[in-house]
């Protein structure tokens, strides 16, 4: 359920220059036609931006966060930051979820928490963002949920470690960075649906649409690519969990790829990033961004049927149902 | 591992295996040896041991790490290092077969199923909780928790504390050596009577050593080094494996509340898991996150006075007999050798997996393997032999980094095949190019003991020679080549050393063992004396016992039976005195019945006693004869292998011998074109040798008699040094002496200058005391100039100033001169004696120059001021001169302006 429509103000270019996520609808109204310029959750162009600076423009903003649940947020994870003993450690962690659960059972956009996740968490340079938004803004969206539920999806699987946290999010961020080059394609990004809605598939959905070889070689390695773009940038502070990136699309039969091993008997922490991974789709209309936790509750993907996973979604789902106990009982 | 990929079979050397183990391998259809039938000709894959700590000699014996064979023990190791470093993986004791979890864990060592989390692992086990290691140094409330759900299963949680504290701190050491990652995954929880730890982890290059470098059983200073032992120690089960697919350890511990498995009957497990090969799924696993059980934990402090409790109980109660559960227990179908092997669980729930197919991957050679195959490389280029990393007498051959499987290869090579040809039945035959010569000869010689030629030879004696033959005669070129290569590393009287070492050890291990053997025959004759003993007793009883029928035949009580029975037959009655004497006999017969009774129950009891100490005798000769047999057979064994090594060795000296005779008779009879040249090479090296061994003699004679010389002359070089200093201060000094005149030249001038300026001032002074005459003179005029006095007054206070700042000028040059005259006196002082207090003199002089050459840096310094202040003073006096100029010329017009006096003068 979508909310009522927000207030329309006058937004500055110099005020629009501050921010890095657009948290908002920005247009121009011209007599009685909408010009759409930026959507929220996609980067604020700097070349926009400074196209528009020497005139002083200003634009029509519709704001889509809720500034005061984003600063609760970002408190939360500075709190986090500075906890030690894994007692404290696991009651903020309780706090966020329970925090989380209470607010976006009620239509609250999404963005408000991607947005504390991603000045909290996020450790991947302004430029290879840009790298990433430029390929595909949709690509780059869905990077920036897909991170932010892993944050959930960590908290509510037993990782309080606010490293292990942030190595979480820059890792479901980076998963995909590898497909950031000249060849990506439409075709690119709806196989990435196809295999993270079918595992296995993805290759098929290619050959079914004759991709040309590029493609199929973007599409089967951008794995290796990802890993070496974590590896090289040294963005963990657990290097060892860059593994995941290796076989996010090995399957336990070795028909995955990029290398056809057989990879099973993933570790939770591995299932919390394929399972964030799986949560977002590349192209889709993001029906989640104002009903999450029904969303969440009511996800059905094809991964969730390997069994790491299973366990993930369902001691997420445990903690929600706690909390909506909770909430029922008034405790 | 692969082991699903061979027939399981094991090597039993422990005698008569425990019904429930033999009824096990039965239903798994694994295939038992005996030691004494055929232990040599069978493919045997494990070997069951009990009571046996060296396994070394165990390895030696029956190659177990050369043929990837693997130790199971059902008794207790002594040495853990030693059990894993031979190949021993798992430790599992006769009493776990009593109950359900022995079968289950051997099906989990053989099969090689498990995955990374508890339900994957033990698929019974019901999960408690879970959580994550991210800091190995903050674990406290997780272990708290898990201590607490311990407790409530009735564990013993102070073992549990213990190992998980020195588990996770050997894996902390792990990671340390970056050898494990972060975080450590850990599960819990319970089945039946049994409580359940694991902890998964990513370790990408761990090795065999890290492992057994944690085992060690003694306590030092280095913790790493037993943490593992203390946490294998503290649980009953431990269970390591390693999955390579995924780079993961998954360790696992188990903790039972059956009184019959001990400290002394626990066990462990290592083994080499195959990636997702989980047989189990476990619905309830893993639902419930840590953030909402926040309860609080209670105190259990008081549990810790029940465990005393508990052991005095345990101590007090009855061994219960043991009562298989089937429903619980897994059971594993099918055999190994089977493609396709299915697990299934009886009495769970859960749906039944069919389980992973055996990839025939492994079967299919290395890319190396097919070249020797093709017959396009040789054996010699491509083979490997890689020496043992703890022993250096094991090797293993290797191709491409992989085990050579010379039986496979062999057959293959002998067939000449194309690798892609990949035919089912292949035999030799062709002698052609492709195969190799060793091969060859291999099969004239086996033709030859056949009496046979090759052409003869019918499909079955192919056969033969490729199955038995074959592999022998490539393993042995290949050995061969080793051998000789050490052999050049190596000259001859090495390895007749290292065969002398060998044969020292060997005979070393022969006193062992016939010390081992004499134990065993004194044992058996202590078994047969009691035997003997145990049939003297009973002769001795059965004797005894006729004794007392005789003894019993000559009884009173048999007279008054008679009559008794007399009267009876007469019918007659019996008075009071009979019927009291009847009374009495009845009463004595009522006793001797009741002793008879009695005695014939001990009699009784005896026998059984004694059938049972026979058979317990008869099984543990029996047992100790297989043991006999067994060890027997291990020594002629060795004792073959040795005999085969030292005639080898032999044979190699021998020939090398004929080589060398050969040699040196084709030297003595008549030398070659090339031997001559050879011997003229020699020859010149020789004399070269011979020049430079003069050259060195000269040398080394010019080194002794410098050495002399400088010995001889040592004090009076220490004197001519001390001079050449001595000189070189002198001629440092006479330097500064140079600088020091020089600057009093400067100096002088400087004061000369000084005294022309001040002769000038004087006379400047005069000039202005005569101006002074005249301008008081011209006061009485009327138009007197007030500004030139004015600016006498100030030149007046100017050349005060400069008087003064001459006056210090002066006493500087004065203070410089006084100084360079200081130094100069030093220099005076400061000759050299060169007498033995010389050195002390130098160093006087050294600090002298030093002061010197200071004095001179402060009077440049001084100078430089001095300079400076008389070009001021220059400048100050040319604009006096200026002004005098000025004033004289002022005077001059003023003398023109007054009116002439009568006599014709100026005023």
């Amino acid at each position: 359920m979508k909310p009522q429509k927000q207030m329309i103000t006058k937004l500055p270019v110099k005020d629009l220059a501050k921010k890095i996520i657009c948290d908002g609808h920005l247009f121009l109204i011209s007599g009685e036609r909408k010009f759409y310029l930026m959507k929220p959750g996609v980067l604020v162009d700097p070349d926009f931006v400074k196209k528009h600076a020497p005139n002083n423009s200003t634009f029509d903003f519709e704001c889509v966060v809720n500034q005061e649940l984003k600063d609760k947020f970002t408190n939360h994870f500075r709190e986090l930051r500075y906890l030690q003993f894994e007692k404290d450690l696991r009651l903020k962690c309780s706090d966020i979820v329970h925090d989380f659960y209470l607010h976006y059972s009620v239509p609250e956009h999404f963005l408000s928490f991607a947005l504390a996740c991603h000045e909290a968490f996020c450790g991947i340079s302004l430029d290879d963002q840009l790298r990433m938004h430029e390929t595909d803004m949709h690509l780059f969206r869905k990077a920036l949920y897909s991170s932010a539920f892993a944050i959930i999806a960590g908290m509510t699987n037993d990782f309080f470690h606010y490293l292990m946290l942030k190595d979480f999010y820059n890792l479901t961020f980076a998963l995909d960075i590898g497909l950031c080059e000249s060849n990506y394609s439409y075709y690119v990004s709806e196989a990435c649906n196809a295999e993270n809605r079918n595992p296995g598939s993805g290759r098929r959905y290619l050959l079914k649409e004759k991709a040309s070889d590029f493609e199929l070689a973007l599409f089967l390695k951008h794995p290796e690519k990802s890993y070496q773009y974590i590896k090289e940038r040294s963005i963990l502070a657990f290097p060892e969990l860059a593994e995941v990136t290796l076989y996010q699309h090995e399957l336990t039969d070795g028909s995955g790829f990029p290398r056809g091993v057989i990879k099973g008997q993933i570790s939770s922490w591995e299932a919390v990033v394929i399972f964030s991974d799986s949560l977002v789709e590349i192209l889709s209309e993001y029906t989640f961004e104002y009903e999450v936790i029904s969303y969440l509750t009511n996800f059905e993907n094809q991964k969730l049927k390997d069994l790491p996973v299973n366990r993930v979604y369902k001691k997420l789902c445990h903690a929600f149902s706690h909390f909506q106990a909770m909430k029922e009982t008034g405790s | 591992m692969g082991k699903m990929n061979r027939q399981l079979a094991i090597l039993n050397l422990t005698g008569a295996l425990l019904p429930e183990l033999k009824e096990y391998f039965i239903s798994r259809n694994i295939l038992v040896v005996d030691p004494l039938i055929n232990s040599g000709t069978a493919d045997w894959t494990h070997i069951i041991t009990k009571d046996i700590h060296d396994f070394n000699l165990i390895n030696d014996t029956y190659d177990l790490t050369q043929k990837d064979r693997h130790i199971i023990s059902l008794s207790q190791v002594s040495d853990l290092q030693n059990f894993t470093i031979n190949n021993g993986n798992i430790i599992l004791d006769d009493i776990w077969f009593k109950g359900n979890l022995g079968s289950f864990i051997m099906d989990k060592y053989f099969q090689g199923y498990g995955g990374i989390t508890l339900g994957d692992n033990y698929p019974s086990f019901q999960e408690m909780g879970s959580f994550n290691v991210t800091n190995p140094f903050n674990t406290g409330e997780y272990l708290d928790r898990m201590v607490q759900k311990a407790f409530e299963s009735g564990i013993e949680a102070l073992t549990l504390k213990t190992y998980f504290d020195h588990l996770v701190m050997y894996v902390a050491g792990l990671k340390k050596k970056e050898k494990a990652g972060l975080p450590f995954e850990i599960t819990y929880g319970v089945y039946e009577d049994v409580f359940a730890l694991q902890m998964h982890f990513f370790s990408q290059r761990l090795e065999i050593l890290d492992v057994t470098t944690g085992l060690s059983s003694i306590i030092t200073k280095k913790a790493d080094e037993y943490f593992l032992n203390v946490a294998v120690q503290s649980a009953d089960f431990f269970d390591f494996s390693y999955m390579p697919e995924v780079n993961k350890v998954i360790i696992t511990g188990l903790w039972t509340k059956d009184e019959r498995i001990k400290f002394e009957n626990r066990g462990l497990m290592f083994t080499a898991l195959e990636a997702g090969r989980i047989f189990h799924k476990y619905e309830n696993e893993g639902a419930s996150s840590s953030l909402v059980s926040d309860n609080e934990i209670p105190d259990f402090t008081d549990k810790l006075s029940f465990s005393q409790k508990d052991e005095l109980i345990a101590t007090s109660t009855v061994l219960k007999g043991s009562s298989v559960q089937e429903e619980s227990s897994a059971v594993v179908k099918g055999s190994a050798d089977e493609a396709i092997t299915s697990t299934v669980v009886a009495g769970s729930e859960t749906e039944k997996e069919t389980l992973t197919k055996v990839s025939s991957a492994e079967e299919v050679e290395t890319e190396d393997e097919v070249r020797i195959i093709k017959g396009e490389m040789g054996l010699d280029e491509l083979v490997n032999v890689v020496k043992s990393k703890f022993e250096e007498e094991k090797s293993v051959i290797r191709v491409s980094g992989n085990k050579l499987d010379i039986e496979k290869v062999a057959y293959r090579i002998a067939a000449s095949v194309d690798e892609s040809t990949k035919e089912s039945n292949l035999k030799v035959r062709s002698l052609g190019n492709k195969i190799p010569d060793l091969i060859k000869t291999g099969l004239f010689d086996f033709a030859k003991n056949l009496n046979k030629s090759v052409d003869d030879l019918g499909d079955s004696d192919i056969d033969q020679f490729q199955i038995q033959k074959l592999p022998e005669i490539i393993r042995q070129g290949i050995l061969k080549k080793e051998e000789k290569s050490a052999a050049r590393e190596n000259n001859p009287q090495d390895s007749t050393r290292i065969i002398e070492a060998k044969l020292l050890n060997a005979t070393q291990e022969n006193d062992k063992l016939k010390s081992q053997l004499r134990n065993l025959a004194a044992e058996v004759r202590i078994l047969k004396e009691s035997r003997a003993k145990v049939a003297e007793i009973q002769m001795k009883a059965t004797k005894a016992a006729v004794e007392v029928v005789a003894q019993k035949s000559d009884d009173p009580d048999d007279e008054l039976r008679k009559q008794f029975q007399q009267k009876i037959n007469d019918q007659k009655l019996l008075n009071e005195m009979e019927l009291k004497k009847l009374g009495g006999l009845l009463e004595r017969e009522s006793k001797l019945i009741a002793e008879v009774k009695a005695e014939e129950m001990k009699t009784r009891k005896l026998h059984i006693e004694n059938i049972q100490k026979e058979t317990f005798y008869s099984q543990e000769i029996e047992k100790s004869q297989r043991q006999l047999k067994a060890k027997d057979l291990m020594l002629i064994k060795t004792k073959e292998s040795f005999t085969k090594l030292v005639e080898k060795k032999e044979n190699e000296i021998s020939e090398l011998r004929q080589k060398t005779d050969q040699l040196s008779r084709t030297l003595a009879t008549a030398p070659s074109q090339t031997q001559t040249k050879t011997i003229k090479d020699l020859e010149k090296q020789n004399a070269n040798l011979f020049k430079q061994l003069d050259v060195y003699k000269i040398k080394l004679s010019s080194l002794a008699s410098k050495m002399q010389t400088t010995k001889d002359d040592d004090n009076k070089d220490d004197a001519r040094k001390l001079q050449m200093i001595n000189n070189q201060l002198k001629n440092q000094l006479d330097m500064a002496k140079k600088e020091s005149e020089k600057w009093q030249s400067k100096a002088s001038q400087d004061h000369g200058q000084i005294l022309a300026m001040k002769q000038e001032k004087v006379r400047l002074e005069q000039v202005i005391k005569k101006l002074n005459i005249e301008s008081s003179k011209e006061s009485s005029a009327p138009q007197q100039p007030t500004v030139n006095d004015q600016e006498l007054k100030r030149l007046q206070a100017h050349n005060q100033i400069l008087e003064n700042q001459l006056k210090e000028n002066s006493t500087k040059v004065m203070a410089l001169e006084s100084k360079l005259q200081e130094a100069l006196k030093l220099q005076r002082t400061g000759q050299p004696t060169g007498d033995d207090g010389s050195k002390v003199k130098v160093t006087q002089l050294e600090n002298s120059v030093k002061k010197l050459t200071q004095d001179i840096v402060e009077s440049k310094g001084l100078l430089a001021e001095a300079k400076k202040e008389t070009n001021k003073l220059r400048q100050e006096k040319t604009a006096l001169q200026n002004m005098v100029d000025k004033l004289k010329k002022d005077a001059v017009k003023a003398k023109a302006a007054m009116p002439k006096k009568p006599n014709g003068k100026a005023a």
